[in-house]
């Protein structure tokens, strides 16, 4: 690991957070945007899973502390970390990933990124959904789930847009 | 040796991810059983309650105005309750301080630095803590004299964070003011204009527009604090009780200044209810 990536995850790492604080005020549309998820998402590729998952874990508690739902967002977090192995062996490229570059829509093109962070983002919304409403396939869960995970795509994907992060 | 640590190296996500679900999933399920240990990672934080404090200092000015008519009611109210806003038709009044009066409930006002409604468990930070003598299980009331706000649960250093009225969990004891019927407040986690009265007996003569008033059997709230009124109301088949719809005379989206009320008997009151049970 370069120390440009290390630095650019510290970025992100505070960046995020900051940006998950200020979706939180979002509350008109009474829905939750979640960005948050894409610092564990936007990881190296060939970072240890169990190193990924502690950060995730910690991450979590983080977003947990802002929202007073202490476990909810490490428990969802440490989720997506557990399935990102998974998921990059799933959408893997011809030819394999790339060593020291970050799975990106600068690297891997836009339709890799928009499946990639679909299966990962769709496990978060209904993780977090449905931990916090403990009923499953009622009308209310349906729209939440439907809601949330458009719109935190939305801000996911605009995020890569305005940054187009590399490192 | 060397067996253990390749197969702990083959397996690190698998076991890191079952180690950290062990610990986030429990603490998630017990939030509301042992909420003491829970502080140090909620906005009653002391970090986490300045970052608060400071964006509610900023974003406090949109909702001035608002603030401001409802202040000025208060005002309006209070006047009217003055001995020289009434007509005495006595000629001498009684000026002797009574001493039979003991004070029961003591008021301190908040500001609110954190709220959510839109959530199944929604909650709010305010800005007083243990120095200011906050306790737990204090109730909270909305600053512009109508309608309660929450619980509060959760206290540290200088900040409090209240269980809302909107949270699934919540449990408030109300009655109906006219026929004095009481029943259970809880929310139902949709509409964050409606409560839910339940218990209510079915030979309970209510009306729509009746209204909810909290009953003052807990030690959290006074007596008689307005709370909404009847909405709706059916008889569900097979039940006992009314189904009672309660819109609330408060929005709790614009609440940013409450009441914080303890009931300074509440230990002795709370003794004495343990033993009698205990026997």
């Amino acid at each position: 690991m370069t120390s440009a990536t290390l630095r650019a995850n510290a970025l992100r790492f505070f960046f995020l957070l900051g940006l998950q604080f200020i979706l939180k005020g979002v509350d008109y549309a009474n829905i939750d945007l979640y960005i948050y998820p894409l610092f564990v998402l936007l990881l190296p590729v060939e970072l240890l899973p169990a190193a990924a998952i502690g950060l995730a874990f910690v991450y979590g508690w983080l977003v947990d502390a802002f929202y007073n739902t202490s476990g909810l967002f490490a428990s969802a977090a440490v989720l997506v970390a557990g399935a990102r192995p998974l998921a990059l062996a799933l959408l893997t490229p011809r030819g394999g990933y790339e060593l020291g570059k970050p799975p990106t829509k600068h690297h891997l093109g836009i339709n890799w990124f928009l499946r990639y962070s679909g299966i990962l983002m769709l496990l978060h919304t209904l993780w977090v959904v449905t931990l916090e409403q403990l009923q499953i396939f009622s009308l209310l869960w349906l729209l939440s789930v439907v809601l949330v995970f458009l719109l935190s795509m939305v801000v996911v994907i605009l995020y890569q847009f305005l940054f187009n992060p590399k490192e | 040796m060397q067996r253990i640590f390749l197969f702990l190296l083959k397996f690190n996500g698998l076991l890191a991810f079952f180690v950290c679900q062990l610990i986030a999933l429990p603490v998630y399920f017990s939030r509301n059983t042992n909420p003491e240990k829970q502080a140090f990672l909620s906005s009653a934080n002391g970090l986490i309650g300045n970052l608060y404090e400071s964006t509610s200092s900023a974003t406090r000015y949109w909702n001035l105005s608002a603030v401001n008519d409802s202040l000025a009611r208060e005002n309006a109210q209070l006047r009217m309750q003055l001995p020289s806003s009434k007509f005495t038709s006595l000629v001498q009044t009684n000026t002797q301080r009574d001493t039979t009066l003991e004070q029961l409930y003591q008021y301190a006002e908040a500001k609110v630095i954190n709220n959510t409604i839109h959530r199944q468990h929604n909650f709010l930070t305010i800005n007083r803590g243990r120095k200011q003598g906050l306790k737990p299980n204090s109730g909270v009331l909305n600053g512009n004299g109508t309608g309660v706000v929450g619980i509060v649960q959760k206290v540290s250093n200088n900040f409090g964070v209240v269980m809302s009225i909107l949270n699934v969990d919540t449990r408030i004891s109300a009655k109906i003011l006219r026929t004095s019927n009481f029943g259970m407040l809880s929310w139902d986690g949709e509409d964050a204009r409606y409560l839910t009265l339940a218990s209510v007996p079915k030979h309970a003569e209510i009306q729509k527009g009746d209204t909810i008033v909290t009953s003052g059997y807990s030690t959290i709230f006074p007596e008689n604090i307005l709370i909404g009124q009847i909405d709706t109301f059916y008889k569900p088949p097979g039940l006992n009780f009314y189904h009672i719809q309660v819109a609330l005379f408060n929005d709790l989206n614009r609440v940013q200044y409450v009441y914080v009320v303890s009931d300074l008997l509440r230990e002795e009151r709370l003794k004495l209810e343990k033993a009698t049970i205990n026997d």
